[in-house]
């Protein structure tokens, strides 16, 4: 029963908040034109990793992927929000039970708010067909989907770096999409462990 | 003696080198900086401080005391600083709620515009990780300090800013004076 209230709230919540994708096909992922919300602004407190050491230590998965499709996308329902959950396959396994070529679920920290992009923390989405090394803890609650620890502190482009931009400078995901992270506080932080990560992991 | 003498010379001229090669090491780390004032501050966000109202939806128990905790801490930083309580959620403009969100944080502000405010604490992050009572209430001073329009603070700065499980039971010294440099005492 409860699982039939979740299920309704976000169906009721995909038809409130995804006003701009009526009628455009989003398995292939988000559109370069979506707008990000100017409005709306999300800021997280959580346990942010000194070094690359720390944030392997703290997961129970350190897997390389290519992001495949979006299986739901997020919004804000009442004082809460769902996050945009995302099929990746596995490339490789660095740490973990996952197994090379299996199916992942990922929740990604974003959704959309009247038909516009919100991230939480500086979040950027995964593109689809592009790859990724995922830092990843089990979700407590959904047991086949994975959380990224530490927010976009658990996700890195080989390609892409951060920028000390804030989201709100930006208006659409098509220039989002330049970066790894926007986050004007530890930019630099993430991309020092960007750099350990290429020389680690980008064999 | 003109042996020794020079042998003296060499020394401090390796001391001398010695000494300016460490002070220019300790100057390349890279140790953040303590913000204050307007640098502490986000620039597009000017909450309406004398005129805030706050509706408690947080569970009961640890968040609902917490947040309760937060806004009583945060109401007695500035005179100018008014946090009136209510019932009524819809003319509140900061609203404390609880979090399933399948995310990895324990406290989370969502501005609306540039003066309300959502603030949240997550039910299973905060208790996996071992949450005590004063980790709570750090975690819901540092979301009504970011509802007063502070930013981050920096790791080893002290302050209640700063990201993660900490332990703090107040706003610390230079919290305060950020806020009384911008709100008045």
């Amino acid at each position: 029963m409860k699982k039939l209230l979740i299920l309704t709230l976000l169906i009721l919540s995909g038809c409130t908040s995804n006003e701009s994708l009526k009628g455009r096909d989003i398995s292939e992922g988000l559109p370069n034109d979506l707008e990000v919300h100017q409005d709306f602004e999300s800021h997280a407190d959580y346990a942010i990793p000194t070094n690359l050491g720390q944030l392997e230590d703290e997961v129970s998965d350190i897997v390389y992927v290519k992001m495949i499709e979006n299986k739901e996308i997020g919004g804000w329902v009442e004082d809460d929000y769902n996050t945009t959950v995302t099929q990746v396959e596995v490339l490789d396994v660095f740490k973990g039970n996952t197994a090379v070529g299996q199916n992942l679920l990922i929740s990604e920290s974003y959704y959309l708010y009247e038909g516009k992009l919100e991230t939480v923390e500086g979040y950027v989405p995964m593109e689809s067909n592009e790859e990724y090394l995922l830092f990843l803890v089990d979700s407590d609650t959904e047991s086949d989907l994975k959380l990224i620890q530490s927010m976009g502190f658990g996700k890195y482009h080989f390609d892409k770096q951060a920028t000390e931009q804030p989201i709100q400078s930006f208006s659409t995901l098509g220039e989002v999409k330049e970066y790894g992270l926007t986050h004007g506080e530890s930019a630099d932080l993430y991309n020092t462990i960007h750099e350990q990560i290429l020389n680690k992991y980008n064999k | 003696m003109i042996f020794m003498s020079r042998k003296n010379k060499f020394a401090k001229l390796i001391l001398g080198i010695l000494t300016v090669t460490i002070l220019f090491t300790l100057s390349s780390v890279s140790v953040e900086a303590a913000k204050f004032n307007a640098d502490a501050f986000s620039r597009s966000k000017n909450p309406r401080a004398s005129q805030l109202v706050f509706f408690n939806g947080a569970d009961g128990g640890n968040h609902f005391n917490a947040f309760n905790y937060g806004r009583d801490k945060m109401h007695s930083t500035s005179s100018n600083i008014n946090i009136n309580r209510t019932t009524d959620r819809h003319s509140a403009n900061i609203i404390a709620s609880s979090s399933n969100a399948q995310d990895t944080w324990f406290g989370l502000i969502r501005y609306v515009g540039n003066s309300d405010s959502n603030i949240m604490l997550h039910r299973t992050n905060t208790t996996n990780a071992g949450f005590t009572t004063a980790n709570y209430r750090k975690t819901a001073m540092h979301e009504f300090g970011h509802a007063l329009g502070l930013d981050h603070q920096d790791s080893p700065t002290v302050s209640v800013m700063r990201s993660g499980k900490l332990t703090y039971s107040d706003y610390s010294t230079l919290d305060k004076s950020n806020l009384t440099w911008r709100y008045g005492r």
